[in-house]
């Protein structure tokens, strides 16, 4: 064989491995993990995709109510003298050009502008302002008990040893998977509050109110993310790199740890970045079922009462909602996977 | 919704064609679910014991029984729940065929057109499809349906229009993915025609997927469709429709379970079977592509 | 550490089964190793030298069993999966696998998963830990050690990553390093590189080598001893010099046959008249590729009627490129290409030219039979369907593919049969220049020899001149009168093969030659590289 010609091999024979030279103390700071650095660019990339996901949903709402042929009489009601349609036109300007009617429809509604709720007579944003910290709870509290189950089941499916535990609560939550949330609150009233009498029919106002909704809720959420889980962990599971953990001197639960658990989390994150919409859709009718007064329960109150300047607000501030939980999500991802910041 | 990675990531591998069709039990017993709900609205009139709007004031909220006639019981308003029923099959059935028609229709021609144009195209139509998906589902027909009225047609058209971007974009992979196979480029630098290569090379790819992606599209529409009925914004009544008969119900849950829990065991099973239906579609083809290559 | 008497490794009845589909997989096989040296385990793939090399590093996938003996200086590995049989295999045997690129944890830092790797009481000592991990990663010549332990994987070369996987197995100053084809997945002069490391780590720190490998040119330089295995079982067992000297197996011969270096007789260019028009002429010709390096930086070709031209370049160098954009397959930035004498508009495809491509699995509608896949280009042509039919069934025959596969999806084709389908297809046409790019380099050796012989007898046959791909030199010796070698998207040096492979000029020409495996014991330049910055992907 011809000698190598790279400098630390020129000294032949074993050699104590420790002489070489000492580390920087920054280095000893940094390892093992590098500081966070989410690149500006990619930074800059979601928020303009974020900015892009609002502008683009609100133009659809325009291009929606723009397309029933008199926005300006919809949204000052039935009842509306010429007057209150003269001082409406002058505000949103619904009698000039399409382009400026567009300009100036985003411009108010960026701002939470709406005309007044023709029920209440106050801005329409007002009307919802109250209802908005009930649906944050509601969704928040069944994102985090939807997820924790679902993790759970899906850990369960790819990993327990029996084969009960791998496919009973998978198969449970199949079914639940294909229950309409309404009827899964139906079903909850009727077992729990009628029958057991356990926690109110409905309302809010106690924990107690809050129960049942966030359950019925979460098991919106809870499915797709046992399954995706399940999928993620055994893909993970024979990954080349799982085999190189292997050969380390860790222990297994390490390495499922390390090297299969959080890597698997990955998929389910952007998961629940795109159910943050169907969420939000579910809590208006799981709000509607347990006449939680939230958002959802204001809007189809508004739908009654045909009260549009409401429902536009509604509808706005669910899309802007969405888009923030979207925007997240991609930043909470990057966060664990380092890849994300380069390669999207 | 989003937890069949088979059927998303399947622009990678090529499934094959069918040539025994053999199905596994969960996916005949999801079809035969299907197949009896649109016997049954099919036949409704004809099997109907009662006019399923006829008031019947001497059994006002009867409970279920076999021996007075009304097998599931009747309503507030001394309706017949199970001539109900089956009358309320048909406008869930109408409404999820043929929006899920409309859908696979739409959201294939945009993602074989995207796959297959420039960039730009491309670009745009992703965009529209990624706007629409930040308005959930529900909320944006809610909105359509509170400007345009509950009209049946209406309601097909919006849940159509909402539920294209997940064959689009199924269908844009396999598309842009089957472009850079080398069968494609060979085909056009053999000179054959482009919308010759796509009907030979990408269309009957792509079909198998649609299947599945439709079965998701039709669980969302039926769940749609009956969550706005059950809001008051789908089917107006009198009509029957199992959405609102269960909202109709909900008031009397306490007196008289059966109001709501009779049509919504009609919805759940329904539903169950276009799920077992699209399960078995999707493990079907993901055991076709991991088994493919001998 | 030696001395002691007993051998590094020794293995005795060792057999892989899957015990839940009642098969056995490979085995029972016998070998061993002493102090220092290396034993090869060479076969094409599916012979099962990777399971064997994972059973002895205890690495089986959960669905797959190990039974036999296994001892590691003296002492007894249990097979089974008990941590205690973990420690004891983690504590004195270091991995190196086949993609370096997916041997990495993507979600952890260098850094962190070097630590990982470190010895249990070394690893508790941040401070300990991080001077070790620096100094490994020096060891395995890692430039800027420093910047490297916060850096992803995803930012190094393949090259870079391998040395990273190198340093991991080491962490724990192993008895036994166990290579599962270290070099496959890395490009012709990062391999000579990697397999000089190991062999330099070998000699400074005495460890035993089981390399696994399917190249007997690898095999030739780093093996003391090898063992030859075909369908999981051992079919020659010996020193390596004594394997070489007389094969006696019809594997090792297949294999041997395969990584030889032939130049043909028959290949003089001066043949065909100087004056003909060329049949290609392309000048010029650029390439970007958005968000990617240049990929052509303004290059001329010239193919002439009936000539065999190869182009060869590590992976990047732009020879592919160059393919698709003769083909038409893609569209070039500035540069002009004439096919006949004709200007090609870009992005326009010409009857002129087929093209044969590198991967049999894609290259062929899953859903459309054999014999319908030849007949469309010529049913593009406006032939009819019976004809088209007939004539491609004469193709097949041609190409020499069994008739009872014409009526066949291609799904029940081998790679090699693919790439004969391949090629039916290409010639369907006549073409007067067909491209081939990489069309062996996915096949095993049995069926690469068929289809260069494949590709030898159409060219004697129909004259059509060819455009022939490859990153291996052999391929291109056996096939071309000419070369042409790129790199980094411009041709460093072109010329008659034999010139090129008897006194290659440029610097880099030389570098890939002497990087071939096997040709070692030719004199040649050395190669300057000493640390690995210089890479790329």
């Amino acid at each position: 064989m011809r000698p190598l010609r790279n400098r630390h091999l020129a000294a032949d024979g074993p050699q104590p491995l420790q002489a070489a030279g000492p580390a920087s103390p920054q280095v000893l700071d940094r390892l093992p993990r590098r500081p966070l650095d989410i690149r500006p660019s990619f930074l800059l990339q979601r928020l303009a995709a974020t900015a892009v996901a609002v502008l683009g949903s609100i133009s659809l709402v325009f291009c929606l109510v723009f397309a029933t042929g008199s926005p300006a009489t919809l949204l000052a009601g039935a009842q509306a003298s010429r007057e209150d349609i003269a001082a409406l036109n002058a505000l949103y300007g619904f009698d000039r050009p399409i382009y400026e009617q567009y300009g100036s429809f985003l411009l108010h509604a960026m701002r939470g502008e709406f005309p007044h709720s023709l029920r209440f007579d106050i801005p329409a944003f007002e009307v919802l302002a109250p209802a908005i910290p009930l649906t944050l709870l509601l969704v928040s509290s069944a994102l985090v008990v939807g997820a924790v189950t679902g993790l759970a089941v899906g850990h369960l499916a790819a990993t327990a040893s029996s084969r009960l535990l791998r496919e009973g609560p998978l198969a449970l939550l199949t079914v639940v998977q294909s229950t309409p949330v309404f009827v899964t609150g139906i079903l909850a009233v009727l077992l729990f509050s009628l029958t057991l009498g356990w926690f109110p029919t409905g309302g809010s106002g106690s924990l107690r109110h809050l129960v049942l909704p966030a359950l019925t809720l979460s098991l919106l959420i809870a499915p797709p993310v046992a399954r995706l889980f399940r999928t993620s962990l055994l893909q993970q599971r024979d990954k080349d790199h799982v085999r190189t953990a292997l050969s380390k001197q860790i222990s297994r639960t390490q390495v499922q740890l390390r090297h299969v658990a959080v890597n698997a989390l990955v998929p389910v994150l952007a998961l629940l970045g795109t159910q943050a919409g169907s969420l939000l859709g579910g809590a208006v009718l799981t709000e509607t079922v347990f006449g939680w007064p939230g958002v959802g329960t204001v809007m189809v109150g508004a739908v009654g009462m045909k009260d549009y300047p409401v429902i536009l607000a509604a509808v706005v501030l669910i899309a802007v909602t969405v888009s923030l939980c979207n925007l997240l999500a991609d930043l909470l991802i990057a966060v664990v996977d380092p890849r994300t910041t380069v390669s999207r | 919704m989003s937890d069949r990675p088979a059927i998303f990531d399947s622009g990678g591998a090529t499934p094959r064609p069918t040539r025994h069709s053999g199905f596994s039990l969960r996916g005949r017993l999801g079809l035969a679910l299907i197949l009896a709900w649109a016997v049954l609205a099919l036949l409704a009139p004809w099997i109907s014991p009662y006019d399923p709007d006829q008031s019947d004031l001497a059994a006002f909220m009867a409970a279920p029984s076999l021996a007075d006639g009304h097998l599931l019981g009747t309503d507030d308003l001394g309706r017949d729940i199970l001539s109900r029923i089956f009358h309320g099959a048909r406008p869930v059935l109408v409404v999820a065929g043929l929006a899920t028609l409309m859908s696979v229709a739409i959201g294939a021609a945009l993602g074989i057109v995207a796959g297959y144009g420039g960039r730009l195209v491309d670009q745009v139509i992703a965009r529209i499809a990624e706007i629409q998906l930040t308005i959930p589902g529900l909320v944006l027909a809610l909105l359509a349906l509170a400007l345009f009225g509950s009209r049946l047609e209406n309601l097909i058209i919006i849940l159509a229009l909402e539920s294209w971007p997940l064959h689009f974009r199924v269908a844009r992979s396999y598309t842009l993915n089957a472009r850079s196979q080398g069968y494609m480029e060979a085909a056009w630098l053999a000179g054959v025609p482009h919308w010759r290569s796509v009907l030979r090379h990408v269309v009957p790819g792509l079909l198998p997927l649609l299947v599945a992606t439709s079965t998701i599209s039709a669980a969302f529409i039926v769940m749609t469709e009956a969550g706005l009925s059950f809001i008051g914004l789908g089917i107006q009544p009198p009509k029957a429709d199992w959405g609102l008969m269960i909202a109709q119900g909900k008031a009397q849950l306490g007196a008289a379970w059966w109001l709501s829990i009779m049509p919504a065991l009609a919805l759940l099973s329904l539903l169950f079977g276009v799920q077992l239906l699209g399960d078995a579609v999707s493990s079907r083809l993901s055991s076709l592509e991991g088994g493919g290559e001998a | 550490m030696s001395g002691s008497g007993h051998r590094l490794l020794s293995v005795a009845r060792l057999s892989v089964s899957e015990p839940r589909a009642g098969r056995m997989l490979c085995g029972p096989l016998s070998f061993g190793i002493d102090h220092g040296r290396t034993l090869g385990i060479v076969g094409e793939s599916g012979s099962g030298k990777t399971l064997t090399a994972m059973a002895v590093a205890g690495l089986l996938p959960g669905h797959l069993a190990a039974e036999g003996h296994v001892a590691l200086d003296g002492a007894t590995l249990p097979t089974g999966d008990a941590a205690a049989s973990r420690d004891l295999r983690t504590a004195y045997t270091g991995v190196v696998f086949q993609n370096p690129s997916t041997a990495l944890n993507p979600r952890l830092t260098v850094g962190a998963q070097l630590a990982e790797a470190l010895a249990p009481d070394v690893r508790r000592d941040q401070a300990r830990a991080v001077a070790r991990c620096l100094t490994l990663l020096d060891e395995v010549g890692i430039r800027e050690p420093e910047r490297k332990l916060t850096a992803w994987p995803h930012e190094l070369s393949g090259g870079i990553a391998q040395r990273v996987v190198i340093a991991m197995a080491l962490a724990r100053q192993p008895k036994l390093l166990i290579a599962d084809e270290p070099t496959t997945a890395l490009d012709v002069t990062v391999q000579a590189q990697i397999l000089d490391l190991i062999a330099g780590l070998q000699r400074r720190h005495r460890f035993g080598v089981l390399l696994i490998t399917h190249d007997m040119g690898v095999i030739r330089d780093r093996a003391d001893e090898v063992v030859v295995m075909a369908g999981g079982r051992v079919v020659e067992h010996g020193g390596t010099e004594a394997l070489f000297a007389a094969p006696r197996s019809n594997e090792a011969k297949t294999l041997l046959a395969a990584s030889e270096f032939v130049l043909p007789e028959w290949n003089d260019p001066a043949g065909t008249a100087p004056g003909t028009p060329p049949l290609l002429e392309a000048r010029g010709v650029r390439k970007t590729f958005r968000k990617g390096p240049q990929a052509l930086a303004g290059v001329d070709l010239v193919v002439r009627p009936g000539i065999s031209l190869g182009i060869v370049g590590e992976s990047g160098s732009g020879k592919s490129t160059l393919a698709r954009i003769i083909a038409g397959l893609e569209r070039a930035d500035a540069g002009a290409i004439r096919l006949d004498g004709e200007i090609r508009r870009p992005g326009t495809r010409s009857d002129l030219v087929q093209y044969v491509f590198q991967d049999p699995y894609s290259s062929l509608d899953p859903r459309l039979a054999v014999v319908d896949t030849v007949a469309e280009p010529l049913r593009a042509k406006g032939m009819r369907k019976a004809d088209a039919l007939k004539a491609a069934r004469t193709l097949l025959d041609e190409v020499g593919l069994d008739p009872s596969l014409w009526e066949r999806l291609p799904g029940r084709l081998s790679g090699g049969q693919r790439q004969r389908v391949g090629f039916a297809r290409a010639i369907a046409t006549r073409p007067k220049l067909l491209i081939a790019d990489e069309p062996v380099a996915a096949l095993d050796s049995t069926s690469r020899e068929r289809v260069l012989a494949l590709v030898q007898r159409l060219q004697a046959r129909h004259g059509t001149a060819q455009l022939l791909i490859s990153h291996d030199l052999s391929v291109v010796a056996r096939l071309c009168s000419e070369v042409v070698v790129m790199r980094a998207g411009e041709i460093v040096e072109r010329g008659p093969t034999r010139r090129i492979f008897e006194t290659p000029a440029h610097p880099y020409t030389r570098q890939l030659l002497e990087a071939v495996p096997g040709r070692r014991r030719q004199p040649a330049p050395l190669i300057e590289t000493v640390h690995a910055t210089g890479e790329t992907t």
